[in-house]
């Protein structure tokens, strides 16, 4: 048994409320074709730079992608100054991106260069050590996609990356780092969370938001 | 053995020692400061025309001198010094018995045995001179060689430890290094460890990374955080001493490893890490203390303790000793021995033999578990070996 309908069918939602929200996440994500289709579609007006700002994210967030962390470093230098100087945590993650791509490349005299030149520096500090044994490690093994620390070689750690440069970048934009999307499902999440806590034995089965997409 | 009362007593005879000394001295000083005077007076008279009655003045330094009484000051000092002399030479006599006949029986040991075990004990301590010497005395000395041979190459390889060159070492691991796997050792992993490490403080960040994937690669999933550290070290080739890593520079690492590279060639040649012999008399100086005082509380009955089974007092050995676990049975209260060993019963539960053979009327009936309501059959026991 899920939540009446009648309980929430007459409440009225704006259709520019869910154009922008639409919108904000097609923008987050870089998608500038969508972006143009959709506000030709809707009518829906948005700033320049918006889309020239997303361009240059979506270079930076697919260099990151790729593995070529140098050069979304230099891109994100390019579009915010001191980004990386300020976040050092982002800093180190691309850094060690540009290491494991050397690794993988079986470069592993440059790697270890590279490591020692700049990643030596973040050891000083005991938060940045474990991280640093991990990548290092990789090093000791002929076939480092093997290793134990093969998740650092994925596509999964690269977006992991990528996604904290680009909310980052967001960020630096005065832009949110989050889509209106992902809070309102995060909301919607958590409210029905709760009122199936208050409702007791009488609640409607746990929140899914497969199901719900499915429905 | 109560050294802290043998002390004190000492403390006390160098106190009093130290007081008859002080007091001497000072009789000493009191007769020279009377003698000094007289001799002062005699002096100044003789440098001016008066005359002086000598007599009068000797007896007045004899009286001033009876007076002082330096010998009755003396004697009483001495007396106590005596005193605490002897009253220490006894409680010497007292804890360190030299006589340990009482606590020991006579068995016919085998004089080859003991002299391998002596010359076994001089061999894995590196006294390979002495060794050879003893052998020759006792005529044994064409089986010398083969307890030697191992020793000698043991040592070889810890005097290399010593000039820090691992290659003797790193060879003997790598020539029994599946031996050294099935006994659970990692000694292969911690040699290499030092040598890896060696490579880096040298400053050759290359080498290091090729022995490191040639050599610690092997060890990477078995002793994965061991490798991320020793890999981590690369980032500080040359300047390790300065790094977060830097005890692993410390000198201690080289005598520990030592150690355990003598604890692990000795399990490979099937002995202990410690010569029988420094066992057997580091135990016996543990035991003798408790044995003695019980022979002597019980000197009358030598016979009964020639004769006895297993020790008539409990002893208490530092875990070191401790090479296997005893049992005592829970019904008999007594302690397992071979003819008596101790049995597992269907249930789980263990007792000795004679108490199975009691409850179960040799084996002729089923009895109750003393511990549970379980029905035991005796011939369904099986024997524990510990």
């Amino acid at each position: 048994m899920d939540l009446d309908p009648r309980q929430y069918e007459n409440l009225a939602v704006n259709d520019n409320d869910i154009h922008n929200i639409v919108l904000s996440y097609l923008i987050h994500n870089c998608y500038k074709e969508s972006v143009e289709s959709f506000i030709a579609c809707t009518g829906a007006t948005q700033p320049a730079d918006y889309l020239e700002d997303m361009d240059k994210r979506k270079r930076i967030f697919h260099f990151a992608l790729e593995g070529n962390a140098l050069k979304a470093i230099e891109l994100t230098e390019q579009l915010a100054k001191d980004i990386l100087e300020n976040n050092k945590d982002l800093q180190f993650d691309l850094l060690s991106l540009h290491f494991v791509e050397l690794v993988c490349s079986r470069k592993c005299t440059e790697a270890l260069e590279f490591a020692q030149t700049k990643l030596g520096p973040f050891g000083k500090e005991p938060k940045y050590m474990e991280k640093l044994e991990d990548f290092m490690a990789l090093l000791a093994y002929k076939e480092p996609e093997k290793s134990p620390m093969f998740h650092l070689l994925s596509l999964e750690y690269r977006q992991q990356v990528a996604d904290s440069l680009n909310r980052a970048i967001l960020a630096h934009l005065n832009l949110p780092s989050y889509t209106a999307m992902e809070r309102l499902i995060q909301q919607a999440t958590v409210v029905r969370q709760c009122l199936s806590q208050e409702a007791g034995k009488d609640a409607p089965p746990p929140f899914s938001l497969k199901d719900f997409l499915r429905s | 053995m109560e050294l802290s009362a043998i002390k004190d007593a000492f403390d006390r005879v160098t106190k009093k020692q130290k007081l008859s000394c002080s007091k001497t001295q000072e009789a000493i000083d009191l007769i020279r400061q009377e003698i000094e005077s007289v001799l002062d007076t005699l002096q100044s008279v003789n440098n001016t025309d008066h005359e002086l009655d000598y007599k009068t003045v000797l007896n007045e330094l004899k009286a001033s001198l009876l007076k002082i009484a330096p010998l009755s000051q003396m004697e009483g000092t001495q007396k106590e010094l005596n005193l605490a002399l002897t009253k220490y030479g006894k409680l010497h006599e007292k804890h360190f018995n030299p006589d340990i006949s009482k606590a020991y029986r006579n068995v016919d040991i085998d004089i080859h045995t003991l002299n391998q075990i002596i010359a076994n004990h001089f061999y894995r301590q590196g006294l390979f001179e002495i060794g050879d010497h003893f052998m020759s005395v006792v005529g044994e000395l064409e089986s010398a060689a083969i307890m030697k041979s191992p020793f000698l190459e043991m040592y070889q390889i810890l005097e290399a430890m010593q000039n820090l060159n691992l290659e003797p070492a790193l060879n003997w691991a790598a020539t029994n290094g599946d031996k050294l796997a099935q006994s659970g050792s990692d000694i292969v992993l911690k040699l290499n460890s030092m040598q890896f490490v060696k490579i880096l403080q040298n400053g050759s960040r290359e080498e290091a990374l090729h022995y490191a994937r040639t050599h610690l690669s092997p060890f990477a999933t078995s002793h994965m955080t061991d490798i991320q550290k020793l890999m981590g070290c690369l980032l500080w080739t040359g300047k390790l001493d300065r790094s977060p890593y830097h005890a692993l520079l410390s000198a201690s690492n080289w005598d520990k490893l030592a150690e355990e590279l003598k604890r692990q060639f000795c399990n490979l040649l099937g002995q202990s890490y410690n010569s029988p012999l420094s066992v057997t008399v580091a135990a016996g100086v543990q035991v003798l203390p408790p044995l003695l005082k019980f022979m002597n509380v019980m000197a009358g009955k030598k016979h009964e303790w020639q004769s006895m089974n297993q020790l008539p007092v409990l002893v208490e050995l530092d875990r070191e000793f401790q090479f296997h676990s005893i049992f005592v049975c829970p019904v008999s209260k007594e302690q397992a021995t071979e003819d008596n060993p101790p049995m597992l019963m269907s249930c789980g539960h263990v007792l000795c033999k004679q108490s199975i053979l009691k409850m179960s009327k040799n084996s002729t009936k089923m009895f109750k578990c003393p511990y549970c309501p379980f029905d035991i059959d005796a011939a369904q026991c099986k024997q524990l070996y510990f």
